[in-house]
């Protein structure tokens, strides 16, 4: 799997304006960071699992199909 | 007779069917309650005072000349400020919707409507169900009956908080890592939180699409049956809505559970559990037993990731149903939630997906372990109730934040989308209530209320009322 750097107040800053489209102050980002660390190491226990095969839970129903509510 | 607040919701039934009370007598000393406590509780957010005595003038006419509309007749009931109620305002919480009122009902809330319920108010809610504590809401924080200085448990914790202190004898939650069950936990009373797609989300704000849940708070399991009775079934509004056939769940509650197989896993439930937390769900484990339940230790796979998956479908789906008002009104929320949701901003759409892969797999786990048991019990949270204000909690020498802590055991299942059920079974030595938690496979919710109410029928923790 690869290898990820800790995320940085600028890279929060970066995709929040730049990919989000919700632009965060200085300070909202820094402490942003500091949080989002945390998640990202959850999401490298997720990224680890044994998923190969597996499908996501949530699969795509097509409208009126009789299964659907 | 005893006190009116004392009695469930079913106790009040039989009485008002026997015409030995009226809804309206009911409905005044309920009020009387909320007038009384709600100041120091904070449980209600908004009362319909007399929109209340006229539905219940209501009911009570309509018994009288004979049309009886079933046991919840004439028993008021509270929803939380999440569910849309037609004419009343419902905030979620959040300064986003401070003067939101809406023309139509959540469909719970009609299904109870017609079942001859009275609407007493809106319950208070951690800012639209975004947090377990219920601390952040634009009308403050809720405050345990048992300890006012200690969390109610979210995000329904002005239901939980209301049942508890006597102020309606029935409320509505819902629940996307426990939040029904986390308030009933921490205030001492019984929640259910059913199989995704019982109960209909129409009408009920959502947090994650994929895993919100809608069910009852209750004294009692017996109630908590009748609320899921008159709400089960179908609903076209609702794109997740199940068509299975909504059994009779109260012939279920017969008392017996001889011969059922009550699995324990201990590995991640109770070895991080707090010790005077497990002591208390050992003890109610060895009831079921002395009723002739079969307790068998078991083990969950790969359960240790549940809380990342959640994490990563709480940030997706939260933050895309925010995403618009998140452009411009921001600053409208809590710092917490505001927070939360901005965080949503950053997460890939690969953790996104690898969580939902992750529900798969921990189905099929589960799956494998329900041809060994029938039921799995585990606490109900990890703890007792914690400060308000408290970040963190520390059990057997860990210190972990509240947040993480508390959402630790009643998560997975909503990530699997199984029935629980959480009750009141004993309290530690600082008088604050520990609960079990009986969880069932897909559509077993027969089960599970059979079990739970066998239990309660061998025990009186759920009839414990707060030093208020």
């Amino acid at each position: 799997m690869a290898k990820r750097r800790p995320v940085s107040a600028t890279t929060i800053e970066a995709v929040a304006a730049e990919m989000a489209g919700h632009p965060l102050d200085a300070a909202r980002a820094a402490s942003y960071a500091a949080a989002y660390e945390p998640v990202l190491t959850a999401m490298d226990m997720l990224r680890r699992l044994p998923l190969k095969t597996i499908e996501p839970a949530c699969v795509f129903s097509p409208e009126g199909a009789p299964d659907r509510g | 007779m005893a006190d009116l607040i004392d009695l469930s919701a079913s106790e009040l039934g039989d009485a008002i069917a026997a015409r030995k009370i009226s809804p309206v007598e009911v409905a005044e000393a309920c009020l009387a309650q909320i007038g009384r406590l709600n100041g120091r509780l904070n449980a209600f957010v908004t009362l319909d005072e007399a929109g209340t005595r006229a539905a219940a003038k209501a009911a009570e006419a309509q018994i009288m000349r004979g049309d009886y509309l079933g046991p919840l007749h004439g028993i008021p009931i509270a929803h939380k400020d999440l569910y849309e109620t037609r004419g009343m305002r419902t905030t979620a919480g959040s300064r986003v919707l401070e003067h939101h009122v809406p023309d139509t009902d959540a469909t719970v809330v009609r299904r109870l409507s017609d079942a001859g319920m009275v609407l007493l108010g809106k319950t208070n809610t951690h800012e639209f169900a975004f947090g377990p504590t219920n601390e952040h809401s634009m009308f403050g924080a809720v405050h345990n009956p048992w300890d006012l200085t200690r969390i109610s448990g979210g995000s329904s914790g002005g239901a939980g908080a209301a049942i508890a202190a006597r102020m309606t004898p029935l409320a509505s939650g819902s629940d996307t890592g426990g939040s029904i069950r986390m308030p009933a936990a921490c205030c001492g009373v019984t929640g259910l939180k059913p199989t995704y797609g019982r109960v209909s989300r129409a009408g009920i704000f959502p947090l994650c699409w994929t895993m919100d849940h809608a069910g009852p708070l209750a004294r009692t399991v017996r109630d908590a049956a009748l609320f899921l009775q008159a709400t089960a079934g179908h609903d076209k509004r609702d794109a997740a809505s199940s068509h299975a056939a909504v059994p009779d769940y109260m012939a279920a509650l017969t008392g017996g559970v001889r011969g059922l197989r009550i699995g324990v896993p201990r590995r991640y439930f109770f070895d991080r559990s707090q010790d005077s937390v497990t002591a208390l769900v050992d003890a109610a484990l060895d009831v079921l037993a002395g009723l002739g339940a079969e307790l068998v230790e078991i083990d969950i796979p790969h359960i240790e990731a549940a809380a990342a998956a959640a994490l990563a479908i709480y940030l997706g789906e939260a933050t895309a149903y925010h995403d618009d008002t998140l452009d411009d009104r921001a600053h409208l929320y809590t710092e917490q939630v505001r927070t939360f949701l901005e965080l949503g901003d950053q997460l890939l759409a690969k953790d996104y997906i690898h969580a939902q892969r992750y529900r798969s797999l921990l189905g099929r786990e589960l799956t494998t372990l329900f041809g060994r048991v029938d039921l799995i019990a585990t606490p109900g949270i990890a703890m007792t109730a914690t400060p308000i204000g408290g970040q963190t909690v520390t059990i057997r020498g860990t210190e972990d934040s509240v947040f993480g802590a508390i959402l630790r055991n009643t998560e997975p299942f909503n990530l699997v989308g199984l029935p629980a059920l959480v009750l009141p079974c004993g309290f530690d030595a600082q008088g604050l209530p520990a609960s079990l938690q009986l969880v069932g496979p897909a559509f077993s919710e027969a089960l599970v209320l059979r079990a739970g109410d066998a239990y309660q029928r061998a025990t009186d923790w759920h009839t414990r009322r707060p030093p208020l």
